[in-house]
């Protein structure tokens, strides 16, 4: 397969920020929630105060000087407003001394203040207080909460992105395997176009020269030996170009294709070749399928070269996941040498896996995935 | 950057709450009297003696007459003399170690501390057994007894005679089955209010105020001005005066009128007991 180093450098970039986050918000609802809890905390004492405050007035309207003394009626009043009971409540007189009503909060408490005015002149002031011990326990509840979502979230912002990439990664890599092999082909439709109009036109021209010299009385054995390394020359020429030539994989499919290239490389080297195939063989990607030719084509001939067989079978058989191509035959195996470097960038291009020749041995397997090169 | 921040200060100033309250301020010193009459306020118990003598005393035409606020219970009486704020603190008990040293005192007369049941209760007394089942939460014939806070003046008293009802009194205050009062008005209004209850309350008061209320004998013996001279009412306590020393000059002609026979006269005719001439 190609590389394309997309998904840890994305991953590397990722991670750091949405573990930020995820902590910015594991931190922010409770937060939230506490400082809103303790708004409405606020609120609250505010309206106690407010309460206590209307209960003051009465009493400072009935008794003007003395009603700071008058604790125990108070009390009884703040208790009958269901005031009694409140974390925390104070009472100062406009000169700030402490009426002995209420009591000091002794745990953490949110204050709240409403001061008593009488024609325009504050006269006492009140606080009252509310605990903030409950919420801090819901809050603890709600940042438990948040962890836990916020992990949950975190690891869902990393892993639907990172896979989103990883599968579009894989898709360039495909893509770039196909471009690759549309580029070989091109080279390869170049490459034979020049040996075909330049090569092979100058052979032809120099064996016609050689046919007029010998109408008109050279006979000489040099002649006929170059006549025989001409013909030699154009027959090597005519095969590369054939095998350059644009596999015909959208006229006759994978498998029409290698039963054509079988037969008339059989016809052209003498060895008894036979492909064993599906009849039903699944249609693969436009790269896959050259690849799979390719490789059969290049092992053929690396059979012919090396092997000195005299037959050889191409196996070809595909499942949900891979296809496998097999090329055996009965000659003497070929070495490392002839594993061909372009069977190995194909197989490593479309991400698969070869099984080369043992010693002794030509048998070739090649497995590629059908997700290689999927357009 | 000020339309974001204004409204996120403003958020958080109201999440704080306001602030705590200041320590509270000691008072420099005592406030000014008052200067058209001499104020006496404090223990209930008090409050309708001192307004008979005070009416007394207003009748001789003084040129400061006396004026008695609403009981606001020994314990206003006396924060409030000690301020300053009126002349005289009524006080219902003796003053505790160290409560207000800066204060003079004294006494003007003895009330009789009695179990006084609401008007629907027949019985005339109890006995001594039934007032510990009382205090204990015991039916003693459908009576229900209202508590008072613990450290009034009267419940002391009657404590102090009858020393086995303090622990009972402490107990029934812990189990929140009785029903408590803070201050005299509320506890006659709930025995006028509420069928057969009975608590603990000033004879002087229920005289002074012709309170349609039934002040039960102990024992047999029954709760009277006679009784409370004569030393068989076992649970009597002495009622004072408290005020400021540099307030004797201003008071002197209201405390001289206390310590005449006239004033002795007032007090019995009041419902409550005169000092002992030896105790004066």
């Amino acid at each position: 397969m190609i590389p394309v180093d997309l998904t840890r450098p994305f991953a590397r970039r990722l991670v750091p920020l949405v573990v930020v986050s995820s902590g910015l918000f594991a931190a922010a609802v409770p937060a939230a929630y506490h400082l809103e809890g303790r708004r409405e905390l606020a609120a609250g004492a505010r309206i106690s105060a407010a309460q206590v405050a209307h209960l003051v007035e009465e009493a400072i309207r009935a008794q003007p000087l003395l009603w700071r003394y008058d604790t125990a009626r108070l009390s009884e009043h703040l208790l009958a407003d269901g005031l009694g009971n409140l974390p925390g409540l104070e009472v100062h007189d406009a000169a700030g001394r402490r009426v002995a009503v209420g009591h000091e909060a002794a745990e953490p408490v949110v204050w709240g203040r409403a001061d008593v005015v009488i024609d325009g002149h504050r006269v006492a002031s009140v606080w009252a207080a509310d605990e903030l011990a409950p919420l801090w326990q819901s809050t603890w509840v709600v940042a438990a909460f948040g962890a836990l979502l916020a992990v949950v979230l975190g690891s869902v912002l990393c892993l639907y992105p990172v896979r989103t990439v990883a599968r579009a990664e894989a898709r360039i890599a495909a893509l770039l395997a196909e471009r690759r092999v549309a580029l070989q082909e091109e080279e390869r439709r170049r490459i034979a176009r020049e040996l075909h109009d330049g090569a092979g036109q100058a052979l032809t021209a120099a064996r016609l020269q050689l046919l007029a010299l010998r109408r008109e009385g050279l006979a000489a054995p040099a002649a006929a030996r170059v006549e025989r390394h001409l013909d030699e020359a154009l027959e090597e020429v005519r095969r590369s170009t054939s095998a350059l030539l644009p596999a015909p994989l959208d006229a006759l499919g994978l498998v029409g294709a290698l039963e054509q290239h079988c037969a008339s490389y059989a016809e052209a080297t003498g060895v008894a070749i036979a492909l064993d195939a599906p009849s039903a063989f699944p249609e693969l990607a436009p790269a896959l399928q050259t690849a799979v030719y390719r490789i059969a084509q290049e092992a053929l001939h690396n059979t012919v070269q090396h092997a000195a067989a005299s037959r050889a079978v191409v196996r070809l058989q595909a499942d949900e996941r891979s296809v496998e191509l097999e090329v055996d035959d009965d000659g003497r195996g070929f070495g490392e040498a002839a594993t061909c470097q372009s069977i190995r960038d194909r197989v490593e291009d479309l991400g698969g896996a070869v099984v080369w020749p043992e010693p002794g041995s030509a048998r070739l397997r090649v497995t590629l995935p059908l997700g290689g090169g999927q357009g | 950057m000020r339309r974001v921040l204004l409204p996120l200060l403003t958020t958080l100033l109201a999440c704080a709450g306001d602030p705590p309250p200041p320590a509270p301020v000691r008072p420099a010193g005592a406030l000014a009297p008052t200067p058209e009459a001499v104020v006496a306020m404090g223990a209930g118990a008090a409050t309708p003696l001192l307004q008979a003598l005070a009416r007394a005393y207003g009748a001789r035409s003084p040129t400061l007459p006396v004026r008695v606020e609403r009981s606001v219970g020994t314990s206003g009486g006396v924060a409030a003399a000690v301020d300053g704020a009126m002349d005289l603190g009524l006080v219902g008990r003796a003053l505790r170690p160290g409560e207000a040293p800066e204060l003079e005192q004294l006494p003007i007369a003895l009330d009789a501390v009695v179990v006084a049941a609401s008007p629907d209760v027949e019985r005339q007394g109890l006995s001594r057994a039934e007032l510990r089942s009382l205090y204990a939460g015991e039916d003693v014939r459908g009576l229900v007894l209202l508590l008072r806070e613990s450290g009034e003046s009267g419940s002391e008293c009657l404590e102090a005679a009858f020393p086995e009802l303090l622990a009972l009194h402490r107990a029934a205050t812990a189990s929140g089955k009785f029903r408590t009062v803070d201050y005299d008005d509320a506890m006659v209004h709930a025995l006028l209010t509420l069928p057969r209850t009975a608590g603990v309350f000033s004879l002087g008061e229920i005289h002074g105020w012709r309170l349609p209320l039934r002040p039960l004998a102990l024992d047999g013996i029954v709760p009277s001005v006679a009784a409370v001279e004569a030393g068989s009412w076992p649970a009597v306590r002495t009622l004072r005066v408290v005020f400021r020393p540099e307030r004797r000059a201003r008071l002197a002609p209201f405390l001289a009128f206390l310590a005449s026979p006239e004033a002795r006269a007032v007090t019995r005719s009041a419902g409550y007991a005169p000092l002992p001439e030896a105790g004066r």
